[in-house]
């Protein structure tokens, strides 16, 4: 049979590869302006009302005034930082923390931390954006600084207090602006070369990444395609012993191919549901138990309505090791219904609980409401091989238990600890 | 429906499977069924037909080879409008939706038996014959 899973196996590994760098970078930085906006607020707010003294009883109203509209923006754009897109974000901050200390340069003069804040802005304009656009900005407030410079030297504007002590000297704040232009580059080149370094780390762990999700996909196209051919082998062992049976005119030796293919689905059924599953490690053992029943029900010739099945069984999921198991045991019980529990094509009841407690003790609990068997009955001792069976997979394999009680129908509780084997995948 | 009604009903099979194959040959020919030697990929089921069309098409989904089961009715209803009952062995929805338009009698899961298959065919003369 023509595989699906090998067909696909291309277009799955396609998609994986498809994995972004520049987004992941954007994933990044969205998340540590998360993290760093509300320490961000928080710090903020501290200096805003120390600055908000300060520049109240100094009297200096454009800075109130700035220093308000600064900091509301700010708090605004910390709220609404999920909505806005990042680099809105930053370019509105870098804008406003740019026009502060521009307006700081008019009020207070050439004053050292309004170098250090447009430092600052360059800095994280090159960290954002690119080096080039720090370099822009740092030129761009080269030139603001320098005309407010010239201007107040040759008294074009008139400004408040400690402005006249440095355009006294003119070579001073050119120094100065000579000092911020020296350090700004030195602080671009430092953070260019520690971005590139990182951006080759990031590109090395995009790629590694892309290469394990790539290799997962694998993995799992693997798995389904193995599941998927082991279920077919067992479909064509189902087949062959069907065919094989279709030359045989013996009854008893019609019922021993029968039960051999109930068997065989049943563990086929296992690596369908397992082929099916999110997880290719558990079977879900709810619809395992109803899909074993409808196949069972069909090859027994049997009506489908002709038997009742009712299945209380919570959220279970078992894995290889016990679903092979279980479901050849529930084969058994399920063959001994169909053949023996109703005859003269009665109607009945099949019962199926399973429950899982705290300690990850399994109990499945089968019963049918058929004729059972007469009192006195000891299935251990049985030669009955479906008995045998019973006994063999729960006690041996499962290392649990098993109670058969034959009062009114057969009641078969098979109970095991879900611990015996790990999780292989 | 007796089995010199069924003798009436010709059925391609097409099942690259071969055990699968003869399995199915075999007990459809036991329920009375004409059924001609199984096709194993799609471009061999589209020649098949051209040779003689069939009454029903019994066709398996997953087939080795450029085409599908469903891409191979899908060529097949260009010329002729051929009942088809699709076998494969996951239900699979973008599959389900892939062969709407082909109006299917059915689409059954793996292992199909043939009384699966019996009652279909006897459910969708019924209907035939109601109309």
């Amino acid at each position: 049979m023509a595989t699906p899973s090998s067909q696909k196996a291309h277009n799955n590994q396609g998609k994986s590869l498809s994995f972004d760098p520049s987004k992941e970078a954007y994933k990044a930085l969205s998340l540590l302006l998360d993290k760093v906006s509300l320490i961000g607020l928080t710090l903020g707010t501290l200096a805003f009302v120390a600055s908000f003294l300060r520049v109240t009883s100094e009297g200096w109203s454009v800075n109130i005034i700035a220093d308000t509209i600064f900091f509301a923006a700010i708090v605004v754009l910390i709220l609404l930082r999920k909505q806005i897109p990042i680099l809105a974000v930053v370019l509105v901050l870098l804008f406003l923390v740019f026009i502060s200390a521009i307006t700081n340069f008019l009020t207070l003069g050439l004053a050292t931390i309004s170098f250090l804040i447009l430092a600052a802005c360059c800095v994280l304009a090159g960290v954002v954006f690119r080096i080039q656009v720090g370099l822009i900005l740092l030129a761009f407030s080269v030139i603001i600084i320098s005309g407010i410079g010239i201007a107040a030297h040759y008294s074009l504007l008139s400004f408040p207090v400690n402005f006249e002590e440095y355009l006294n000297a003119p070579q001073t704040w050119m120094t100065q602006i000579a000092g911020y232009v020296a350090f700004t580059i030195l602080m671009l080149i430092i953070i260019g070369s520690i971005q590139t370094r990182l951006s080759a780390t990031l590109n090395q762990v995009v790629k590694q990444s892309a290469e394990l999700k790539s290799s997962l996909k694998e993995r799992d196209t693997l798995l389904k395609e193995l599941y998927h051919r082991t279920k077919n082998n067992m479909q064509v062992i189902y087949s062959l012993l069907g065919l094989q049976a279709s030359y045989i005119n013996d009854k008893d030796v019609l019922n021993i191919f029968k039960d051999i293919q109930s068997r065989i689905q049943a563990m086929s059924l296992v690596h369908q549901k397992l082929y099916e599953s999110t997880t290719l490690s558990k079977v879900n053992f709810k619809d395992y138990t109803r899909e074993l029943f409808d196949l069972l029900i069909k090859s027994y010739g049997g009506p489908p309505d002709s038997i009742n099945l009712i299945v209380e069984i919570p959220d279970l999921y078992l894995t290889i090791d016990s679903a092979i198991p279980c479901g050849l045991i529930l084969s058994e019980l399920f063959s001994n219904s169909f053949k023996y529990a109703f005859p003269e094509q009665s109607r009945g009841i099949i019962k199926i609980r399973a429950c899982k407690d705290k300690n990850k003790k399994i109990d499945i609990i089968y019963s049918d409401n058929g004729i059972g068997i007469p009192g006195g009955f000891d299935f251990r001792k049985s030669e009955s091989l479906g008995v045998q069976i019973i006994y063999a997979l729960s006690e041996h394999q499962l290392q649990g238990k098993v109670e058969f009680d034959s009062s009114k129908g057969i009641t078969c509780k098979i109970s095991f600890t879900d611990t015996l084997y790990q999780e292989r995948l | 429906m007796t089995k010199r009604q069924r003798y009436d009903i010709d059925i391609l099979l097409v099942e690259d499977e071969a055990i699968t194959a003869v399995m199915l040959q075999k007990a459809l020919r036991e329920y009375g069924y004409k059924v001609r030697k199984p096709a194993a990929t799609g471009k061999e089921a589209i020649l098949r037909v051209k040779e003689k069309k069939p009454d029903i098409i019994l066709l398996d989904i997953n087939l080795p080879g450029d085409i599908d089961g469903i891409d191979t009715a899908h060529v097949i209803f260009t010329d002729h409008e051929i009942p088809i009952i699709f076998m494969t062995g996951y239900s699979n929805q973008m599959t389900i939706e892939r062969s709407k338009p082909l109006n299917p009698l059915a689409y059954l899961i793996k292992p199909v038996t043939v009384d699966e298959i019996d009652e279909v065919i006897i459910s969708s003369l019924e209907i035939h014959a109601d109309k």
